[in-house]
């Protein structure tokens, strides 16, 4: 890697004032960097990458090593500046100044500083402002040995206690993520990483031409964060997910499995296979007679996906683009969220010029290099996994399933009560808490309010008495579809406010928002409430429920560019008609 | 390498480091006369320098410059 790229990124962040580009569509984003090394250049380079994610950068400039007075400083700029997120990022070279050299007293410095850290990264957490944390990349520094990493007054052994510290304090804290540089140092190689003729000269926190990669990991975390998720993958067949070409080689002259070229598509459908079981769901697109594609898929003996393990297959003679658009419908995703990988050059192209929101990746020609590849992409970043995650591919599944039978089924009514829904709707306890977080930060389409409820007010719904939330999880003859609705309210006044309504796409059309409604209008009655009132606010992607209230028998109170009002009398109201057998606990 | 063919090649590094369309590279140019020139765009064109010719110009050197027509006559003995 050569430092082009960091030179582009400083370049673009100088011009970032005049770059008009989208500029309306952009959310802003104010950030910051605390360090002990001199971060001048990354804060302009996390920036211009931040603008590259189609956000609009806001940086709170910070100083050369001032991390522990800014952050102790809650009356000072960064407290009073509406951060979104700060960036802790600490150089090895700066904490080995701050060790004692008395070894005796050595063994005692992992545990004080990460104490020291800890009051100032929940300053900035307590007061809503996500924290980002980077753990320490190693030295090579080895004083004693082989023994380094086993002797407590090495330095190596107590950066190792220091990362231990900080992934033990992330685990446990609301609002604070991993930025994972020792496992990147680690990839590039330590003596590449550090240089320590620029850490004396302009105590540079690792060599600038890594800098774009931690923003690469720093937006990709910000990006998941508030939604901007990818989570469906759709595959080329021949020579990417085997090698030759399915019409011309037939089954027994694709390469998979024996020899260099099939080994390597065996190890690259293995890590395909990691991702489905992680919950990223698997497609494919690809240029082929059907009936000779899934016999390869199903009967050959080294294939490691099989049919089960798409959710849709797109097998034909159209085009890649259009392909690609019915998998987005049919699974009721946004084409932002999908990854295209095609060996072809063409192919990419015409996609990325017809759907420019598919993240089309240059995929290397040699087969060997795909995995490697694909996880420096780091493409499918998360903070959270939920169970619901795991299990998302076999959802995605059986809607193709729901989807035939939905065909045959003449009318909708009689489709849904074949389908035996269940719901359990209860309030979000510890154990729904990841999940509905997860829901309100993924859900683009349907949320009504599209606030991004993350875990601290999360928890005041579930404290506070005059505030009210609840989850749907829902189930039917194919099996459990997991929660895919969740709805927070406030009281006020004479009338019971709702302050989100998210729901998952998959579940459109199922009589859900009936039963929801229900469930609303009756917690309003219980808490003697005269109203129940609604918003809408518009964003881009949320045009499927502008008229939600509508249609459900609210009245409109206001309305304007940005949104509506819209309200309902209790007294007036009668439980809707569902398709779906509640269970309430 | 000749000081003139070492000129061609940094002119392009020093243009887009300092952002500078115009900046002309002679001998006795220093950070005196470039707006963007301090000490972090020095490191960064440093980094350029070394990257393009392939060479490790020593920290020390690296640091104490006195001018543009040094960093030519490094660069062009190294490319002998």
């Amino acid at each position: 890697m050569d430092s082009k790229r960091y030179i582009q990124l400083l370049k673009k962040f100088d011009g970032l004032d005049a770059d008009t580009e989208g500029e309306n569509t952009r959310s802003s984003v104010s950030y910051a960097i605390l360090s002990n090394s001199e971060t001048n250049q990354l804060q302009k380079c996390l920036g211009a990458r931040l603008f590259e994610q189609g956000f609009q950068p806001k940086l709170i400039k910070t100083e050369f090593n001032n991390f522990a007075t800014d952050s102790l400083d809650t009356e000072g700029e960064l407290f009073q500046s509406d951060l979104d997120f700060v960036f802790f990022v600490l150089s090895p070279m700066g904490l080995k100044e701050t060790i004692p050299s008395e070894l005796n007293e050595r063994s005692q410095f992992a545990s004080s500083f990460l104490s020291e850290l800890e009051m100032f990264v929940k300053n900035f957490s307590n007061k809503g402002v996500k924290v980002f944390l980077a753990n320490i990349p190693e030295t090579s520094e080895r004083v004693f040995g082989n023994m380094s990493r086993i002797y407590p007054a090495s330095f190596l052994y107590q950066i190792q206690a220091i990362n231990a510290g900080i992934n033990n304090l992330v685990a446990k804290s609301q609002g604070l993520y991993l930025v994972d540089l020792a496992s990147k140092a680690n990839y590039y190689g330590l003596s590449e990483w550090h240089d320590n003729g620029l850490w004396l000269q302009g105590k540079y926190p690792c060599h600038p031409r890594f800098f774009p990669t931690i923003c690469d990991e720093v937006s990709a975390i910000f990006s998941s964060l508030v939604g901007k998720i990818q989570k469906c993958l759709v595959l080329d067949l021949d020579n990417t997910l085997w090698g030759g070409v399915a019409g011309d080689d037939g089954i027994d002259g694709v390469k998979i499995g024996d020899g260099i070229v099939g080994e390597a598509h065996v190890q690259f459908q293995k890590y395909v296979l990691d991702l489905k079981n992680r919950g990223v769901v698997l497609t494919i697109a690809s240029k082929n007679y059907e009936d000779v594609a899934i016999d390869i898929i199903e009967n050959h003996p080294r294939m490691i996906l099989r049919k089960n393990d798409f959710a849709v297959i797109k097998a034909n003679w159209e085009d890649k683009a259009s392909n690609i658009q019915e998998i987005a419908a049919e699974l009721n995703i946004g084409l932002d969220s999908l990854v295209f990988l095609d060996d072809n050059p063409f192919e990419r192209g015409i996609v990325r010029d017809h759907l420019p929101q598919v993240c089309v990746p240059e995929l290397p020609e040699d087969p060997t290099e795909f995995v490697d590849f694909l996880t420096q992409l780091n493409l499918f970043e998360t903070t959270q996994f939920s169970d619901e995650d795991l299990s998302r591919s076999e959802f995605y599944y059986s809607e193709s399933e729901r989807k035939s039978l939905q065909k045959n089924a003449v009318d909708l009514k009689n489709y849904l009560s074949m389908l035996n829904m269940e719901a359990c709707v209860k309030p979000i306890d510890e154990k729904s808490l990841p999940r509905s977080v997860q829901l309100s930060q993924r859900s683009n389409q349907f949320n009504l309010r599209t606030q991004r409820i993350d875990e601290m007010t999360c928890e005041k719904y579930i404290k506070e008495p005059d505030k009210f939330c609840f989850t749907v999880d829902l189930t039917d003859k194919y099996g459990a579809l997991g929660i895919i609705s969740c709805v927070f309210m406030s009281l006020k006044k004479d009338h019971l406010y709702i302050d989100e309504f998210i729901m998952s796409c998959r579940v459109l059309k199922r009589t859900v928002e009936s039963l929801i409604f229900n469930e609303i209008l009756n917690i309003a009655k219980e808490n003697k409430a005269k109203f129940v009132v609604g918003e809408y606010i518009r964003t881009k992607k949320n045009k499927l429920v502008e008229n939600l209230y509508q249609d459900y028998g609210f009245e409109n109170t206001e309305r304007s560019d940005e949104g509506s009002l819209w309200r309902i009398e209790v007294s007036g109201f009668s439980d809707l008609d569902t398709s779906i057998k509640v269970k309430r606990s | 390498m000749t000081k003139q063919e070492v000129i061609q090649k940094l002119q392009p590094i020093f243009r887009e480091v300092f952002m500078d369309e115009s900046l002309n590279i002679s001998e006795d140019l220093t950070a005196e006369n470039v707006e963007a020139w301090d000490s972090l765009s020095h490191i960064d064109m440093i980094i350029r320098v070394e990257e393009e010719f392939q060479i490790k110009i020593p920290t020390l050197k690296a640091a104490s410059m006195k001018n543009t027509g040094e960093l030519i006559t490094l660069i062009s003995e190294s490319q002998n």
